[in-house]
């Protein structure tokens, strides 16, 4: 047993001290590992702050809010109709339908045109039309002012709350409730700022404008039949089928939809949203592993074409060793250890510079997500070192041991 | 009276060469006793360098018997080979092969590290090594940083560590000059006087003539076998070179 200890203990020290007295080409040999691992790493920690971000911003937007809205299938567009849902379709789904927490209607300001006015800063919105449980469902705090409220809406007061994007891109002052902005001619007083939400993918969901119903609408006037979009949250312990069929058939007979013809209308989750980005980053992920892998693998093979020179170059002095009494054993653990110390050290570093990397990046992400780097994917960056390490330190290890020893020292 | 330390009978060594049979040893049979100073000697070619590896277990016979210290190497492993290597034999090679890279000491401890010891004892049995060959204050220097007589004594040094049965040399002052030859060859003079069995192959009638016993091969088979009557000293030789 003691033996063993001795020959293991030997075994480590020379693999140690050949890695240090070579200390250029261990590096060398380090350097795939490390790329590989610091790209492992990095991108897992980066495509899982993205998908933590979006999530976070999906259940910001609450993940049980619904949103109907009109659907023209391709078929009817063909034909040249355009499906629309309208005020009294929300006031009737309204009054009727059950198990319902909160439900508001949005509608956009077509005829308005996008732009809005501050001083000499003119930019491009969103102008959304809504009423005061648009803040219950959406989920939109204010952190100047207030939101929206009821009489607003009843008396077509021409307020509007801003999302902090608008404040700061038409030079507003902090806090710009009471100051006036333009829109198509009409001065609207702000009334509050939102939280900021940072963007998705690009996407900044802070540029926004949103005003009473009753202006928008009157301010869209007749010129375009009105599309609204109805938003709202199932009650507690209530399924959203249930309210959903409810739904269906009161709009189904609304618009005399016959059977078997499909549905005008459609209902849009955030969950299913949140499906469709992640399964985009999914495939972002898994191109990323794919090209990783290859690192990883170009990493392995550099580890076993240093061990194999390193073997040859290393000939003489195992024949030494063999002279004074070195078993095989002894010299296959040796190659074997260093080739594993290499392939650790090469996975400690590159977790290290992963880590770095990835924080760096996140730096930039919108949203500033947290540095997560899940364990499966440390685990799998070190059980994969280590399994480069003996798979590709075998073969010179195998061959150094079985070296004749007459033949190693004659080698020069 | 004394046994002998190394018994070979009826050796013989076929190597395979462009298939034809060459036989390196053809029939040798030596003993050498405890305590001798030989001398194996001979033209390139004769079976010398083939005899040494056979001697130093390096090589494996392909008939006859070995018995070195007692132990049959005849049918041994590789692994076995080793373990006599280390316990039996000190090594003194021509180009001395010691390990460029790590320090006197170090190479001096190398063969002690294939046993099991504490590393105290380790490098007190090295440093002691290196007293004997007037080392001692070198103990970290590297090898290029030594001249060539100064790194053949830490090679004798790390044949000497572990107080091994025979001290085999492989031409060990064929690299030197005359005047570090004959420093090392009185270093082997003194370490036989202590007691050592000393075997050198050399090709130089000189330091042949300087041992005690002198074993001459020719084509694989022992020409002579005698006793030096007269020693020639290979110090004398060396120090008449310089006067003049």
């Amino acid at each position: 047993m003691s033996d063993f200890i001795n020959t293991a203990y030997q075994g480590l020290r020379a693999a140690l001290q050949a890695i240090y007295s070579n200390a250029m080409r261990s590096i060398l040999t380090t350097l795939g590992i490390i790329i590989g691992v610091t790209a492992v790493i990095s991108v897992v920690a980066v495509m899982n702050g993205l998908s933590s971000n979006i999530s976070r911003q999906f259940n910001d937007l609450g993940s049980d809010m619904v949103t109907l809205r009109a659907f023209t299938s391709a078929n009817q567009e063909m034909l040249g109709f355009i499906n629309k849902l309208t005020y009294d379709d929300f006031l009737v789904l309204k009054g009727k339908v059950k198990g319902v927490e909160d439900m508001t209607v949005t509608m956009r300001a077509y005829s308005l045109g996008a732009s809005i006015q501050y001083g000499r800063d003119t930019i491009q919105t969103h102008i959304l039309g809504t009423d005061s449980s648009y803040q219950k469902v959406v989920n939109v705090y204010p952190v100047e002012g207030r939101f929206l409220s009821e009489s607003d809406d009843l008396r077509r007061r021409r307020v509007a709350f801003v999302g902090s994007s608008v404040i700061k891109k038409l030079n507003m002052p902090e806090n710009p409730t009471g100051e006036f902005i333009k829109l198509s001619g009409d001065y609207f007083r702000v009334i509050g700022v939102a939280e900021t939400l940072g963007s998705i993918l690009g996407y900044d969901q802070d540029n926004y404008i949103i005003a009473p119903f009753s202006t928008i609408r009157s301010l869209n006037g007749s010129q375009v039949t009105e599309n609204i979009e109805i938003m709202f949250r199932p009650k507690a312990g209530i399924a959203l089928e249930t309210i959903k069929s409810q739904m269906r058939q009161i709009l189904r007979s609304r618009y005399k939809i016959e059977e078997g013809e499909e549905d005008y209308f459609e209902f849009v989750t955030a969950e299913k949203t949140k499906e469709q980005f992640d399964s985009i980053l999914r495939s972002v992920t898994l191109v990323a592993s794919g090209v990783v892998a290859i690192s990883l693998l170009v990493g392995g093979i550099g580890i076993m074409n240093i061990m194999l020179v390193s073997v040859t170059e290393r000939t003489k002095e195992i024949g030494i060793a063999k002279a004074l009494g070195a078993s095989s054993n002894i010299i296959l653990y040796q190659f074997l250890v260093e080739a594993l110390v290499l392939s650790l050290i090469g996975g400690v570093i590159g977790i290290a510079l992963g880590y770095g990397i990835a924080g760096l990046i996140i730096l930039f992400l919108p949203g500033s997500p947290d540095l997560v780097v899940p364990m499966w994917a440390v685990l799998l960056s070190f059980g994969f070192t280590t399994f480069i390490g003996v798979v590709f330190g075998l073969a010179p290890a195998i061959k150094a041991s079985k070296l004749v020893p007459v033949e190693a020292l004659r080698y020069e | 009276m004394s046994l002998p330390i190394i018994q070979l009978n009826n050796a013989y060594k076929r190597y395979m060469m462009a298939d034809e049979e060459f036989c390196a040893l053809n029939n040798v049979s030596l003993s050498i006793k405890k305590n001798e100073y030989v001398a194996i000697t001979g033209p390139s070619g004769s079976g010398k360098s083939t005899l040494m590896n056979i001697l130093g277990c390096l090589d494996t016979l392909s008939s006859g018997e070995y018995i070195l210290d007692n132990q049959n190497t005849a049918n041994m492993k590789e692994d076995s080979l080793a373990k006599v290597r280390n316990q039996s034999i000190g090594f003194i090679f021509q180009s001395f092969n010691l390990l460029p890279k790590s320090s006197v000491l170090n190479n001096v401890i190398q063969p002690l590290v294939y046993r099991t010891m504490s590393g105290a004892e380790r490098k007190s049995r090295a440093l002691k090594a290196l007293n004997e060959v007037g080392l001692a204050e070198k103990i970290n220097h590297l090898p290029n940083q030594l001249s060539g007589g100064q790194r053949q004594r830490v090679a004798i040094a790390r044949a000497l560590v572990t107080e091994p049965a025979i001290l085999l040399g492989d031409e060990p002052t064929g690299n030197l000059d005359s005047k570090t030859t004959s420093d090392i060859m009185s270093l082997f003079d003194r370490l036989y006087e202590k007691g050592h069995t000393i075997v050198i192959v050399t090709h130089e009638n000189e330091i042949a003539n300087h041992c005690k016993r002198v074993i001459r091969l020719v084509d694989g088979q022992i020409e002579f076998d005698k006793y030096n009557q007269q020693r020639i000293s290979v110090v004398d030789n060396a120090m008449e070179a310089n006067c003049e």
